[in-house]
């Protein structure tokens, strides 16, 4: 469907032209044109959609988190100036709806990260029906075989762009500063598992 | 050519990097896509005339079958938001169409209004807080519950009814 398709645009492509699309749009949004708040949807759902999946919920749940988010967003647009800002707001109230929703309305508090690890595994199998090539099916193994907070992390910032990543660094609660480390550490440990599987060669 | 561990902030994200996390992206959208119609269900529940209402959350649904017309399923869904929260009875009719009873707490004589892709219909709530919509056609909808004024006080998110 050609309305999410921005979201699957690899990273690398044109980080900064991009971002100053959103900005644009932003100010179109809460100035009132409801079209452009209708583009940052498809451009930013999918960052939103694999945020909540990877806290576990399922897929029905997960898209009506997604959607309270989008529509709570409408009441804050106004205060919300940078798409930096955006996107930390629109994780961090993902990341709190799918836990308020996942707890059973019993907590109202953002969890911690470290609570992250306590909170039950997705998954662990891709859906029967997808059938992954040898390579995709090596990282797809490897990236399973990391640890919850590294491919968390990794999961979200490959749906964002690079100018973005220290905003979702504050919506996942990491120290300012932290995440060039903490990527650099989680793709190392990626790069490792997957030097050891034949399956995979380097692009 | 990897990234320094103990690198500052700005640690340089690599033409290896990049590449690897393109394919992460391109896993996870074939392994766990977001669903095809998740975008057009929010446009649809965006595309309120206000902006500053409160979100009704799906608090619990439950289906059961309505026994005593023999085998037609019927939904209850119950809705919550800050100050409000709406119970609807979905029942199918003959010939497709559905009929909506519903119930709005604390009742105060709120209006309920369906939006539908189609058209729009408006019912008041009476003083115990029912209303009803017959005749429905299926298909994608959302409440919004409008005070005195006309403006929007909460609005629920999209469902497919």
């Amino acid at each position: 469907m050609t309305d999410v398709s921005p979201g699957s645009v690899p990273v690398s492509s044109r980080g900064s032209e991009r971002r100053s699309r959103l900005a644009t749009l932003l100010e179109q949004a809460a100035g009132g044109r409801r079209e452009a708040l209708d583009e940052i949807v498809a451009e930013l759902t999918p960052m939103l959609w694999h945020a909540v999946r990877a806290q576990g919920l399922d897929y029905h749940l997960a898209q009506d988190v997604v959607q309270t988010t989008w529509l709570t967003l409408v009441r804050h647009l106004h205060s919300i100036r940078s798409p930096g800002a955006l996107i930390e707001w629109l994780i961090t109230a993902a990341r709190r709806e799918a836990w308020r929703v996942s707890s059973g309305g019993n907590r109202e508090d953002l969890p911690g990260s470290e609570l992250l690890d306590e909170i039950p595994d997705p998954e662990d199998q891709p859906d029967e029906a997808v059938v992954l090539d040898e390579r995709r099916r090596a990282l797809w193994t490897a990236v399973e075989r990391l640890p919850r907070r590294c491919r968390d992390l990794l999961r979200i910032i490959a749906f964002v762009r690079r100018p973005d990543y220290d905003a979702v660094a504050a919506a996942l609660g990491m120290p300012k500063g932290s995440i060039g480390p903490t990527r650099g550490r989680c793709l190392t440990k990626l790069r490792a598992q997957l030097s050891q599987d034949p399956q995979w060669s380097s692009p | 050519m990897t990234p320094s561990e103990d690198g500052a902030d700005s640690a340089p994200l690599d033409l290896e990097d990049i590449l690897l996390l393109d394919e992460i992206n391109r896993l996870y959208s074939q392994v766990d896509p977001v669903p095809a119609d998740l975008v057009a269900n929010i446009r649809f529940a965006l595309a309120v005339d206000s902006d500053a209402f409160d979100v009704f959350r799906v608090f619990e649904e439950e289906e059961q079958l309505a026994g005593v017309r023999g085998g037609e399923r019927s939904r209850t869904i119950t809705f919550d938001s800050d100050n409000l929260t709406i119970m609807i009875d979905v029942t199918p009719l003959d010939g497709g169409a559905i009929r909506i009873d519903g119930w709005l707490a604390p009742p105060a004589g709120h209006r309920v209004e369906l939006r539908t892709a189609a058209a729009s219909s408006t019912a008041r709530a009476d003083d115990q807080g029912r209303f009803a919509f017959d005749g429905v056609s299926q298909g994608l909808a959302q409440f919004v519950v409008r005070g005195a004024d006309d403006a929007a006080l909460a609005v629920t998110p999209s469902i497919d009814l």
